[in-house]
């Protein structure tokens, strides 16, 4: 669960973490340790004669002139014993053996004059000048470092592994030394038994300076002894249980308090007095009788609670009492299966227990940003599972076929529309292959188009498009061809790049390749294609002649007809008039389109275009009695002059035909920019709705249908403007107020100095 | 319809004109055309080797030359012409799509064609044209 977070993180979560709790695991062993060392009441004793001898020892092992024994107090290193140098103590923080406290076993430091760290250390600069020395650190049974052995010597030397593990020998004696010296140093004890129990133990009845229990009653296999040796003994063993760190709680065979230590007393704040004759339940709150319960041993009873019990206390003053409660029943000895009642050893795990919660607390505070992390990372995780599930589908169900390939174009993967499209099987079969070895380039692509395709490669490359398209035929697995339109794209493969900006060199990415099947398409162009050139040859002929006799006879040379025959011829007339336009007009945006008629660029001058397409308009304004004005600007362009005159024309003719009598038409061009001129037609006609600006050029999209049959248009004439600007590489579009009038602009390209 | 002796001077003699144009209605609509808005004497001919065989004997004015034509094209035509010491120095307009005008006039033009006049052309203005194109004064049209 823990495993997706990298080292780093939580090096820097647990960092944060202790900040935020402020609670140092360091500050809680501490204050257990100087607890521990408090309770040898060693600090501060005088100087005695079986230390000094075992400073003595550890210098003669190690053949070095000094040796000391000190325990670290909260402050100070403090010096029980010496050898060899006398000291009594030195600032906790100049010594060497608060180093033993992070690692309870033997420190070595040798060549200390030569050590950057302490060469300038007082007691390697000043006397007694010490360069070599080796520590053993003084342990007690519940792991604490109390203090070190340490043994020092001024010439710089080497110590050989019998001698550390001498020194580690005299060390356990030492300890064992502490351990003797809280037994003999004891005071009086306070509480004496009173009950039953000490009555069968054969003790006196309220004897007020005599010890709790006979050698007979603790120790029945010893032999009766004489007074004095008794006495002795007696003395020992009532030393033993007063100066014991544990609590010795002795009920009788009713559950009755009839024997407590000092050491009870003071964890639970009672004097003797207060608590004999009282039951253990009496002595815990509510919710803890039950487990007091169980430490109840009744007689008779074979097996033993084994297990050491944790108990709360309540205290007099109402606190709590964490202790660790062991069990042993007390029986009489001479008489078999005879049940005098229940000892209870009480060890105070208030510290222990201090710091359990604190690392509970510390742990569950852990466990809970863990888990929050892990449920966020695991919706994330899920949101993107979910997320790469549905482009999963997008790309394998995508009606179009769609690549993914190495730069060099071999294929990564490819979904199922490509496969069925190429006559593949399964998907799986296109992985490897090389696209471009299954495609190929158009038979008639000219060398032009070949290096606008090459150019369009590289521009992809770089970055300055997103995706170029291109026709291509690709060889079926049944060896049949199809046509397609390709839309190569590109994926970057380092996020970096992108990251860095424009002047990132640029890498080479994954080629992203859509494939639709285009071959019907192209049939159906094709079709048109044919019946477009059938319609140009078989329609404009007859028309031509049509057009021609029509024309000649309204001319009137040959005769005059009636009024309505006139009128008839006519009508006859105007319609094969519009009759040639719309072939005329279809013609020429299909080849426009088609690429087929291409533009003559040369460089020319946008105020004659504009004076020759108003000379050609100004009969037809005349006869709608509409003003044609123009400001023509003498400015050179880049622009095939029959063709933009066409644009003009047409504009013109629009502007005209939606004007109402008296309205005047503007025409006009000016520079936009050093690259650029923009030309306009501007009517005060009836304008076009917002909706339809962009519509009106497309084919047959007049604002309202009406207009093909009363304005004589063919509903191509600004498809055509639309496609020749384009070519010229220019803009065209509308803007209108409906009811004011439209303005027509388009752009084109100043001529290049070139 | 008045015909003018062959030598007049003015702006209303008579000229004489060879159509030659595959199709059939569109070289009599060109012909009438020329005949009812201009007065003009006009012969037709349905081919190249037709036209050329008329052009010897008729000696016209100008020959309007259609360029698309079975057989033989107009510029085939038009060599031809160039190479007969007889019909040489007669002035030859050839007729041509509007998309292609362009191109022909830039490849005959040098070669001696006095013009190029697209198709399909306005009956009504086909005699004006090709007055302008070979220089001639305007007509005047009713």
């Amino acid at each position: 669960m823990r495993l997706f977070f990298s080292n780093g993180f939580t090096r820097a979560f647990l960092a944060d973490f202790m900040v935020s709790t402020g609670l140092d695991v360091a500050e809680v062993y501490e204050a257990a340790r100087l607890a521990a060392l408090d309770r040898c009441g060693i600090l501060d004793t005088a100087p005695e004669s079986q230390w000094d001898n075992l400073c003595r020892l550890a210098a003669q092992i190690c053949e070095a002139p000094i040796a000391l024994i000190g325990f670290i107090d909260r402050s100070r290193y403090w010096v029980k014993a010496s050898y060899g140098w006398s000291i009594e103590e030195l600032p906790r923080e100049k010594s060497w053996c608060a180093q033993a406290l992070c690692r309870p076993e033997p420190l070595l430091l040798t060549d200390l004059h030569e050590d950057e760290r302490y060469k300038n250390h007082p007691l390697v600069a000043r006397d007694p000048h010490i360069c070599a020395y080796v520590s053993q650190p003084l342990i007690d049974a519940e792991g604490f470092v109390l203090g070190t052995l340490s043994v020092m010597d001024p010439q710089p030397r080497r110590f050989s592994l019998a001698q550390l593990q001498g020194l580690q020998t005299v060390a356990e004696q030492v300890m064992a030394q502490l351990q003797l010296r809280r037994f003999w140093q004891l005071e009086e004890p306070t509480v004496y038994p009173t009950t039953s129990v000490a009555a069968a133990l054969g003790q006196p009845e309220a004897h007020g300076t005599e010890p709790p229990f006979s050698s007979k009653g603790w120790d029945p296999t010893h032999p009766q002894v004489n007074g004095d040796a008794q006495r002795a003994h007696e003395q020992l063993y009532r030393r033993i249980v007063d100066t014991a760190q544990e609590g010795i709680w002795v009920v009788d065979e009713q559950g009755k308090t009839c024997f407590i230590n000092r050491r009870l007393g003071q964890l639970l704040g009672y004097t003797a007095p207060e608590m004999l004759g009282r039951s253990l339940a009496d002595f815990v709150e509510v919710d803890q009788r039950q487990r007091v319960q169980r430490l109840a041993i009744q007689p008779g009873q074979s097996a033993y609670p084994p297990e050491q019990v944790e108990i709360c206390w309540r205290r007099k003053d109402g606190s709590p009492l964490w202790s660790l409660v062991s069990t042993s029943p007390m029986l009489e000895p001479e008489q078999e299966g005879g049940f005098l009642g229940t000892l209870y050893m009480v060890i105070d795990i208030s510290l222990r227990k201090q710091a359990e919660a604190q690392l509970r607390q510390v742990n569950e505070e852990l466990e809970r940003r863990v888990e929050a992390r892990t449920a966020e990372w695991m919706q994330a995780n899920r949101a993107l599972a979910e997320s790469e599930e549905r482009f999963r589908s997008i790309f394998t169900e995508a009606p179009i076929g769609i690549a993914l390939t190495h730069p060099q174009g071999s294929i990564l993967t490819a979904n199922r529309a490509l496969a069925e499209m190429l006559g593949y099987a399964d998907a799986s079969e296109l992985v490897g292959l090389h696209l471009g070895s299954l495609a190929q380039a158009s038979p008639d692509m000219t060398p032009e188009e070949q290096q606008q395709e090459a150019r369009q490669q590289e521009r992809l490359a770089k970055g300055e498009i997103h995706s170029y398209q291109q026709v291509r035929r690709f060889l079926r697995r049944d060896g049949r061809w199809i046509w397609t339109q390709l839309t190569f794209g590109r994926i970057s493969t380092s996020e970096a790049v992108q990251g860095e900006g424009a002047d990132a060199a640029p890498e080479e990415g994954y080629g992203l390749t859509m494939v639709e099947d285009i071959t019907e398409r192209q049939a159906l162009e094709g079709m048109k294609d044919e019946f477009i050139s059938i319609v140009s040859h078989e329609l404009r002929t007859p028309l031509t002649s049509i057009h021609g006799a029509l024309s000649l006879m309204a001319t009137g040379k040959l005769g005059s007809l009636l009024p309505k025959g006139e009128r008839l011829l006519q009508i006859a007339v105007t319609n094969t008039e519009r009759l040639v336009r719309l072939v005329n007009d279809i013609l020429d945006l299909d080849r426009m389109e088609a690429g087929s008629l291409s533009m003559e660029k040369k460089p020319c001058d946008a105020g004659e275009l504009i004076r020759y397409a108003v000379e050609t308009m100004r009969a037809m304004a005349e006869q709608a009695q509409v003003h044609l004005v123009s400001q023509p600007l003498s400015v050179t362009v880049q622009a095939d002059p029959d063709r933009i005159i066409q644009t003009l024309t047409n504009l013109l003719s629009n502007a005209i035909k939606f004007s109402p009598a008296g309205a005047t038409v503007q025409v006009g061009v000016k520079q936009r920019h050093a690259h650029q001129v923009i030309f306009w037609v501007q009517d005060q006609g009836r304008g076009i709705p917002a909706a339809n600006l962009e519509t009106i050029f497309h084919r047959f999209k007049q604002v309202d249908s009406s207009d093909s049959r009363e304005k004589g248009g063919t509903g191509l004439g600004l498809a055509i403007c639309r496609s020749i600007v384009r070519q010229h590489g220019g803009r065209i579009w509308a803007e209108s107020e409906v009811g004011k009038g439209s303005l027509f602009l388009f752009t084109l390209p100043l001529s290049s100095p070139d | 319809m008045q015909t003018l002796p062959s030598n007049a001077t003015d702006a209303t003699l008579t000229r004489r004109v060879l159509v030659v144009d595959d199709e059939d209605d569109i070289r009599e609509v060109a012909q009438l055309s020329l005949e009812i808005m201009a007065g003009w004497e006009v012969w037709s001919a349905p081919s190249g080797e037709e036209g050329i065989r008329i052009a010897e004997t008729a000696q016209p004015d100008v020959i309007l030359l259609d360029v698309m034509m079975p057989d033989m094209d107009g510029p085939t035509t038009f060599q031809k012409l160039r190479a007969n010491p007889k019909t040489r120095d007669i002035p030859v307009i050839l007729l041509t799509a509007k998309v292609r005008a362009r191109l022909v006039k830039q490849q005959f033009l040098p070669l001696g064609v006095r013009g190029v006049i697209t198709k399909p052309f306005d009956a009504t203005k086909l005699a004006d044209q090709v007055a302008e194109t070979v220089g001639w004064d305007p007509l005047e049209l009713s």
